[in-house]
């Protein structure tokens, strides 16, 4: 039997400009925040479907911890073509810390049973890259991070993530197993605005903390926020060109983006003795890679 | 005696810069603690300057010498560094966020309860306490954070952050060899590595470009281009007019129109310095151009520039670079 995958989802908080905090300065006042479906996720959505299409897996269920504004990033895995939606009701502050993420997620997972859980190696507003960590230590699942190509044969998970430099490893291991997708070489595919209209009349399914046997306030958190530092105030000034340059050399520095000058070594001469300077140069600056085996 | 440690990261033969930023950091804290400083270093059969080390700041290199650690195994990794830990408890230990310490700091976090704050942009001292700031979201907001959890705290930090420390050759690090653990239960199976072909890998994931203008004079003078970027690890890239004659496909092309790049270091083969090309590539950490019009636009923003005849000069330079990465 094929196995299905339970992809996890996020609505991701962006901020406006200016940003403003909330009285104890302890978060980002509410309506200074823009929801959005996590980037890194349209690309761990379409592996998933190129697998369901591929015969490879049964069908995709996604799933997303948050308050009410979460439903939008499930609307758009249902709009794409993933066959169920469910949501965990929390608050959105609940979610900051990684650990309490991977909990909840987790709990629900294996609730339904899941084997096979597909996430986006990190979110766009948290950065971490720690929920599928945490989810796969609580799920007792192999961890593949930093995935960008996804092979299922029975129960043997096969990838190839994304290492410095371009290259790319290959990691084997059975289910269950989570896999974190990098961004990866395929674009998302696009959703169609009535489709996304279509998803919205679909059903999402609720899943509570009480339903799911779990706690928050019992969730471990191993680092704790102390602080915030509110944006350094940057002054209004606009760099421009030079107005004693010309319009074609202005309209140069425009377009490079004002791309600075550099004090240049310039080398002429004997060609052997240049490209030994050369190559030196790349070499004391530890600029020549090894070639690897 | 409170210890810090680092993870010195290598391509096999060499370390990696960010592993020189992470000893200075980890220098930086141990003077204020009073503390030592002790790079670990998962080599697998590989040859590595381990003196090195020493000169840039640690005090004691931990060797985990293994074969299955020539390329990067979790399981072993996190086995063998957790053992290491309950043995000798350092206090911090920072890694580089790369795909590998990025992996490796969240794998050790959360299968040992410690905490993990990656990312991090600061480090502070405050009494006995361990503040790390790290960057929240967008639009400039940072966060501070403590641990709450016994065990050393994790620290990731991206390279090219903190910039490297002068090196004292004088100083000596003791290195220690230790057997790596393997365990008997492994949930991965590391089963491959695959190498970047210069032609075809992501551009915006390389670190050395080797780039192709018109300069470059006929599709078969491109091999002079290809033979460079292959021996120093590079990816070929190429302006607009390269790809226009279909010298190379739409996605080598860097520039306005094409990809924009940010190499460690990028090579401008025959390359004038049109504007919407620069555009593309400004941000390379090194640039260095071959042309034969000394007043190019492309030696403006160089740091190195050679005038003469890219066909020229090209197989002198590869002959040369291949000499030193045989070193």
């Amino acid at each position: 039997m094929r196995p299905e995958v339970f992809l996890c989802v996020k609505q991701a908080a962006g901020l406006t400009t200016p940003v403003r905090f909330n009285s104890d300065a302890s978060d980002v006042a509410p309506e200074c925040r823009i929801w959005s479906t996590n980037d890194g996720d349209r690309f761990a959505l379409d592996a998933a479907l190129r697998a369901r299409e591929g015969g490879v897996i049964g069908g995709v269920t996604c799933v997303t911890a948050g308050p009410t504004e979460a439903d939008e990033a499930l609307y758009y895995c249902l709009a794409a073509g993933a066959d169920r939606a469910i949501r965990i009701p929390v608050s959105a502050a609940a979610l900051f810390e990684p650990a309490v993420a991977g909990a909840l997620l987790a709990a629900a997972i294996r609730h339904l049973g899941g084997q096979l859980v597909f996430a986006a190696q990190r979110s766009s507003d948290g950065e971490s890259g720690m929920v599928p960590v945490y989810l796969a230590h609580a799920l007792g699942a192999a961890y593949l991070s930093d995935v960008t190509d996804f092979q299922l044969d029975g129960t043997v998970v096969e990838i190839r993530r994304r290492i410095e430099g371009g290259h790319r490893q290959v990691w084997r291991s059975q289910l269950p197993a989570v896999v974190a997708f990098d961004r990866g070489s395929a674009s998302p595919r696009y959703v169609a605005v009535a489709a996304m209209a279509l998803a919205r009349r679909r059903e999402v399914q609720q899943l509570t903390e009480s339903a799911l046997g779990i706690s928050l306030s019992q969730i471990p958190r191993p680092v704790r926020l102390e602080r915030l530092i509110p944006p350094r105030v940057r002054t209004k000034k606009l760099p421009g060109p030079d107005w004693n340059q010309s319009a074609t050399e202005r309209m140069q520095t425009i377009v490079i983006g004002g791309a600075a000058r550099r004090a240049s070594t310039m080398l002429e001469g004997p060609r052997e003795e240049v490209a030994a300077v050369a190559a030196d140069y790349l070499h004391k600056r530890r600029l020549l890679r090894h070639r690897v085996s | 005696m409170i210890g810090i440690w680092i993870l010195a990261e290598h391509d096999g033969g060499n370390f990696a810069l960010c592993s020189f930023e992470l000893l200075g950091e980890a220098r930086r804290l141990a003077q204020k603690l009073a503390g030592t400083v002790a790079a670990l270093v998962l080599a697998g059969d590989d040859e590595l300057p381990i003196d090195v080390l020493g000169h840039y700041g640690a005090d004691r290199v931990y060797l985990i010498d293994d074969p299955r650690l020539h390329h990067y195994d979790p399981t072993v990794a996190v086995a063998s560094i957790t053992r290491l830990c309950r043995l000798h408890q350092p206090v911090l230990m920072l890694f580089p966020a790369t795909t590998t310490g990025s992996d490796l700091a969240a794998r050790l976090a959360v299968s040992q309860d410690w905490s993990l704050v990656p990312h991090c942009v600061n480090i502070q001292i405050r009494g006995d306490r361990i503040e790390l700031v790290r960057p929240l979201a967008q639009r400039g907001i940072h966060g501070v954070f403590s641990a709450s959890q016994s065990g050393p705290g994790i620290v990731t930090i991206l390279p090219d952050t903190l910039g490297v420390e002068r090196p004292e050759r004088a100083r000596r690090t003791m290195v220690e060899r230790v057997t790596a653990v393997i365990p008997q239960h492994q949930d991965i199976e590391v089963c491959g590595f695959v190498a970047a072909d210069p032609r075809t890998s992501d551009l915006g994931e390389a670190e050395i470009i080797v780039a192709a203008g018109r300069g470059v004079g006929s599709l078969d003078n491109m091999r002079l281009v290809e033979e460079l970027a292959t021996v120093i690890g590079g990816s070929v890239a190429g302006t607009r007019p390269v790809v226009d004659l279909g010298w190379l496909p739409h996605s080598r092309q860097v520039g306005q129109t094409g990809t924009s790049v940010r190499p460690r270091l990028y090579i401008a083969c025959g390359i004038s310095g049109a504007a919407q090309h620069v555009a593309g590539m400004r941000d390379a950490g090194t640039i260095v151009a071959v042309n034969t019009d000394r007043g190019a636009p492309i030696f403006d923003i160089a740091d190195l520039g050679i005038v003469d005849d890219v066909t020229k000069v090209l197989p002198l330079l590869t002959q040369c670079c291949r000499a030193l990465c045989r070193k």
